[in-house]
């Protein structure tokens, strides 16, 4: 059995019963305001289970996750790597895997095209990344997370 | 932007209008912090005590932690508020909102002034680890069909919307800036006795986490954000309907 708990209305006002839709459907979610292309970015970059994946460290992991110390997951984080994602090509046969770090860093893993692993980890204020075929790692600023995700897939 | 943007921008903003149609401005943080929420109120309290000595705590923070984690649209919730002379303070695990209390919108300097303390206090306290998104929100009463008295219309197939039950919703954007306009014609507003049934027209406008940083220009977003509710909300009201609410400029 599905418990839906009704959302508390903190504001001054409501719509009357003609607009609004009492009966939520369970099929049916809307993303928050401006959110709808990122859900679709992520979507057919990482499929739903890495939608799920972000979904969940987004809003179920809160501080102390994990053996207590875990920190929820960074907003600039996640901002980068949207970033990124905007301009990332993964090898057609390659899932990336998406991770939640203890730091709020978010991850994401894949292999090449050589099958060699490929980490990036977008922290609040810079990207660290590291590339098992060319044997490198290194970190670049929040901001050329495009420029980073361009160059990966070259 | 002015091309591409639906709602056109007055060349000038009114500083004040009379009768004055807010009934609720919420200036609101909403952040991650490592720290439990079992020790945030006790810990904000301290410092705002003797400008907000009442507490109450909302019936969203009577359920079990447990439960209010395991649904999304709780995250953002306050759980708490704390109550002063002029305005109130909304608290949850990841939001803070100062809310000018109804009826009695002091203006923006006096919100601005009130908030600039309260960032002050949060530096203090220091348990914002980051900013995820920093917002104004205005929400504004009619007693009539606003519709009518806005540039915006609602047709389907040249025919227009009128007299009937109408809640439009859209996010607008410009660079760095958000927002979420609501407007409907059909709404109550208050409690009990004090309801009244009329139009609202909200504006909810935001920044995102990579758009600001509280402690280094939040105030400045706070303007900023401001200037583009208004931007808004004037560029929605027909000349002549602006004309009856006394505008006064700077």
């Amino acid at each position: 059995m599905t418990i839906t708990i009704p959302h508390p209305q903190y504001l001054i006002y409501q719509l009357s019963d003609n607009l609004r839709a009492d009966t939520p459907s369970p099929g049916v979610r809307t993303p928050p305001a401006t959110e709808s292309d990122r859900e679709e970015l992520l979507l057919s970059k990482l499929g739903p289970r890495g939608w799920g994946r972000l979904y969940h460290f987004r809003y179920f992991y809160s501080a102390g996750w994990g053996d207590g110390s875990g920190k929820p997951m960074s907003p600039r984080a996640l901002e980068s790597f949207y970033r990124f994602l905007e301009s990332a090509q993964f090898p057609k046969d390659s899932t990336p895997s998406v991770f939640l770090t203890d730091e709020g860093s978010v991850e994401l893993c894949w292999e090449d095209q050589k099958g060699k692993s490929v980490e990036v980890e977008f922290r609040p204020t810079d990207i660290e990344f590291y590339i098992e075929s060319r044997g490198t790692e290194g970190s670049v600023p929040s901001a050329d997370a495009k420029t980073l995700a361009k160059k990966l897939a070259a | 932007m002015a091309d591409r943007f639906p709602i056109p921008i007055p060349k000038r903003l009114p500083i004040k209008i009379d009768p004055c149609p807010i009934v609720e401005a919420i200036l609101e943080i909403r952040f991650v912090t490592s720290e439990s929420w079992a020790t945030l109120p006790g810990l904000l309290f301290t410092r705002i005590r003797k400008r907000y000595p009442e507490q109450k705590v909302l019936p969203l923070g009577q359920l079990p932690e447990e439960i209010r984690r395991r649904e999304p649209a709780f995250t953002y919730q306050p759980l708490i508020q704390f109550l002063g002379a002029d305005f109130l303070i909304q608290f949850g695990p990841r939001v803070i909102g100062l809310v000018a209390k109804s009826k009695n919108y002091p203006g923006w300097a006096a919100l601005q002034k009130e908030m600039t303390w309260l960032v002050s206090e949060l530096r203090q306290l220091g348990f914002v680890s980051e900013g995820e998104r920093l917002g104004v929100r205005y929400i504004n009463f009619f007693t009539f069909n606003v519709f009518e008295q806005l540039v915006l219309e609602v047709s389907a197939a040249g025919k227009q919307f009128s007299d009937t039950e109408l809640s439009i919703t859209s996010a607008l954007s410009k660079p760095t800036l958000t927002s979420r306009l609501l407007v409907a014609n059909s709404a109550i507003v208050g409690v009990g006795e004090s309801a009244r049934h009329g139009s609202v027209l909200d504006v909810d406008v935001w920044l995102g986490p990579a758009d600001f940083d509280l402690f280094q220009n939040g105030m400045p977003k706070f303007d900023a954000a401001h200037e583009f509710e208004k931007q808004i909300f004037f560029g929605l009201l027909k000349a002549d309907f602006l004309a009856t609410l006394n505008p006064v400029y700077k």
